[in-house]
């Protein structure tokens, strides 16, 4: 479905060994749930967990140069099965993805299963994995669907799950797998990762790169998301407003110029996303400024660095401003028009100005 | 790599191929046909990570040996309408040219180390038979397998070697197909059993090219070949384990009815026109050498059928899906057929031919 990246996962290395050692003494669990914050690198860290398991010389590092490791690497190895939904253009990991039923709908996936996938043996004669990525979006019939494989897995079957969610899972999954906790990257792994990747628009000056990489703390992925999605220039637009170096007549129409993208069918979509993606920020912005007030380290904050607007802005006049992008971001996903939405919010931000200590006045 | 071949070899070799390679797939590089020029022979190997093919051209002339892996339906279409009697392929850099008197085509090629590995025959543990023999018994038994989705393990056909005897059986659960036949090379103490899906049976049957040809059969742990005069196919195993099938099969049974094959079809298929979707029985009343067929549907009405048969015992009546019987029927070596069954709850065994039984489950109908 995707082809894997060529570079092996940062951060992760010691767990994955731990995983490699257990498979070479007979002791790895058939179901891995790997979890951890979004954006950590845990989909890659799976791939990268199979292609050790599945290369020449495993278990163990993948030796890249032998012919499974091609062929993992060219997503042609017979023994891997990789499901990601947003690579098929899926939002969600339906039944359809587990087990193969008649009368699909036409919208749905409709390529092979997990269920056929697991019903020939191995083709190399070694292990089968199956990498399933963010199977938090699984609603709960395909989860129940998903328990036949968990409980019959067959032999050498690995099932690598991954999410950033585990809770939203059945319990009835959660207790046949065993869950493996993946942290944060380093700031050096991070920006490393985002160097590697500074083609990417959003990242191809370094002090974007170092903003994004504090901002993520320690999740690249999330950090290409904000990049991509206009995250940077957003969050200096809320900044600005509450700062009042911004009004919020100016900031309405330069919010809908940003560049980035913006997921959704049609134009009428991506501007609800648009908006959505605004207001998100914004209650995570405000939020980091409530726990900056409850004595929270700054530099364990994403917006450690850029809370001074702030300062001096009442406990009361931030719940309130925080009530109404809540309420927003309530109406907006039903359908409501995202520019009154988005003008309300930006004037609620305004307004905390009146507040700030570290305002601008002007006339 | 260079070879010159000739063009409806490579045609029939493409096609054979094709057969295997998927038109579209999650993974885009087995929609590709790896060509394998070595010495005088060019080999195509095509795969759905299911079922993989081997397929060998002789009397080809290697200029420079070399692997190529190419589009497998655009190579096809384009060699089929081709109108030169011999072939050129060569490969430059990333490039694969198909050249035909004036006419030429150039394909992009695949890194062959992204193609999968497609197993070769090591000529260990095998069987000898007849082509047309193993044709044979998949003819009569991959037709019962399951269709429909889940149970995975009745989407094949269970082959099942035991001293020199090559068993197949097949079931959907609702009817169930045994075929058997002596084969040599078999001689092993045990009973080696695999489920083969019935997409990679139907493929080895098709790489049968002449019936009278001798074939070899390779038994593995995870793939089933099958090996011709010039193709290898194998098919990877369905990892689950089969219904218990002898349990099945009626060893004793306290009636007997024997009759005309063609004409039990012919007044099966008369009677089955009647009866409805909803309802699919026809039910078979027996009494001295006689045999009544009657089938009825609420929305169509009724039909009766009589023919004579051999049978000799008290009056008895069995009901039975029509188009199981005569999906059986189609495959019947015998001209006369023996039905045997012990009551209308029991399953009807059918001998259609030496080694062939087929058992129907019976239906219960209030006609």
């Amino acid at each position: 479905m995707e082809s894997t990246s060529l570079y092996p996962p940062l951060g992760h290395g010691e767990v994955l060994q731990g995983l490699w050692d257990a498979a070479r003494s007979d002791r790895l669990p058939h179901a891995l749930i790997l979890h951890g914050p979004e954006g950590i690198g845990k989909y890659h860290a799976a791939r990268w967990l199979a292609q050790g398991l599945l290369c020449e010389g495993g278990p163990g590092e993948p030796c890249l140069s032998c012919g499974p490791c091609r062929r993992v690497q060219a997503d042609s190895h017979p023994d891997l099965f990789l499901v990601d939904p947003l690579a098929v253009g899926q939002d969600r990991m339906t039944i359809h993805f587990i087990v193969t039923r008649e009368n699909r709908p036409k919208s749905a996936y409709s390529g092979p299963s997990i269920e056929n996938f697991l019903r020939l043996r191995a083709d190399e004669g070694g292990w089968r994995v199956v990498c399933l990525r963010d199977v938090d979006s699984m609603n709960e019939n395909a989860q129940n669907a998903f328990l036949k494989a968990l409980e019959e897995p067959g032999e050498n079957t690995l099932l690598l799950l991954t999410s950033a969610r585990p809770d939203a899972l059945l319990e009835t999954i959660r207790s046949r797998t065993v869950s493996v906790d993946l942290s944060r990257l380093s700031m050096a792994d991070t920006l490393h990762i985002l160097e590697r990747d500074a083609l990417l628009p959003g990242l191809e000056e370094p002090a974007q790169r170092e903003v994004l990489a504090r901002w993520s703390l320690g999740a690249p992925g999330k950090a290409m998301k904000l990049a991509k999605s206009g995250g940077v220039p957003m969050r200096a637009m809320i900044v600005d407003l509450v700062a009042g170096r911004l009004l919020p007549d100016e900031a309405g129409p330069a919010f809908w110029e940003l560049d980035g993208e913006f997921p959704g069918k049609t134009p009428a979509a991506q501007r609800r996303t648009r908006s959505a993606a605004l207001m998100d920020l914004a209650l995570e912005w405000l939020l980091d400024g409530r726990r900056q007030a409850a004595r929270v380290p700054l530099e364990s904050l994403a917006h450690g660095g850029v809370l001074e607007p702030l300062g001096g802005v009442p406990e009361g006049a931030l719940e309130s401003c925080m009530d109404c992008i809540l309420q927003a971001r309530q109406d907006v996903s039903l359908n409501l028009s995202p520019e009154i939405l988005t003008e309300r919010v930006l004037r609620s931000l305004a307004d905390l100005s009146g507040h700030s200590t570290a305002a601008v006045r002007r006339p | 790599m260079k070879v010159i071949c000739d063009r409806e070899k490579l045609r029939e070799g493409l096609a054979l191929a094709n057969n295997v390679i998927p038109a579209k797939s999650t993974k885009p590089v087995v929609e590709n046909v790896c060509l394998v020029a070595t010495d005088n022979a060019l080999e195509l190997v095509g795969t759905d990570m299911e079922v993989s093919l081997r397929y060998c051209i002789d009397d080809v002339k290697v200029e420079d040996p070399g692997t190529a892996v190419i589009p497998a339906r655009v190579a096809f279409d384009f060699v089929r309408d081709l109108s030169g009697e011999t072939i050129t392929l060569e490969v430059k850099g990333n490039t694969c040219t198909i050249e035909s008197g004036a006419d030429t085509c150039e394909l992009v090629t695949v890194d062959p180390d992204e193609f999968p590995v497609v197993a070769r025959f090591d000529g260990e543990s095998t069987i000898t038979m007849q082509g047309g023999n193993f044709a044979k018994l998949v003819d009569q038994t991959a037709f019962a397998a399951a269709r429909e989705p889940g149970r995975y393990a009745m989407h094949g056909v269970l082959a099942e070697l035991e001293a020199d005897t090559l068993r197949m059986i097949a079931t959907d659960g609702r009817r169930l197909a045994l075929s058997e036949t002596p084969v040599d090379g078999a001689g092993g103490d045990g009973v080696v059993q695999c489920i083969v899906p019935t997409r990679g049976m139907q493929m080895f049957v098709r790489a049968i090219s002449d019936p009278l040809d001798q074939i070899q059969l390779q038994f593995g742990e995870t793939k089933v070949g099958l090996k011709t005069k010039n193709a290898e196919v194998f098919a990877r195993l369905i990892d689950g384990e089969f219904p218990r099938y002898a349990a099945v099969i009626p060893a004793e049974t306290t009636r007997r009815m024997e009759a005309d094959r063609d004409l039990l079809a012919k007044k099966l298929r008369l009677v089955a026109n009647v009866t409805g979707d909803e309802a699919r029985a026809v039910k078979l009343k027996m009494s001295k050498n006689k045999l009544e067929i009657f089938g009825q549907s609420a929305g169509r009405g009724e039909a009766t059928a009589h023919m004579e048969v051999d049978y000799k015992g008290d009056s008895a009546e069995i009901a039975f899906n029509p188009d199981y019987v005569i999906d059986g029927l189609k495959n019947c070596t015998l001209d006369t057929l023996s039905l045997e069954f012990t009551e209308h709850t029991s399953p009807g065994k059918f001998q259609l031919g030496e080694g062939y039984v087929y058992v129907v489950m019976p239906i219960t109908v209030d006609v």
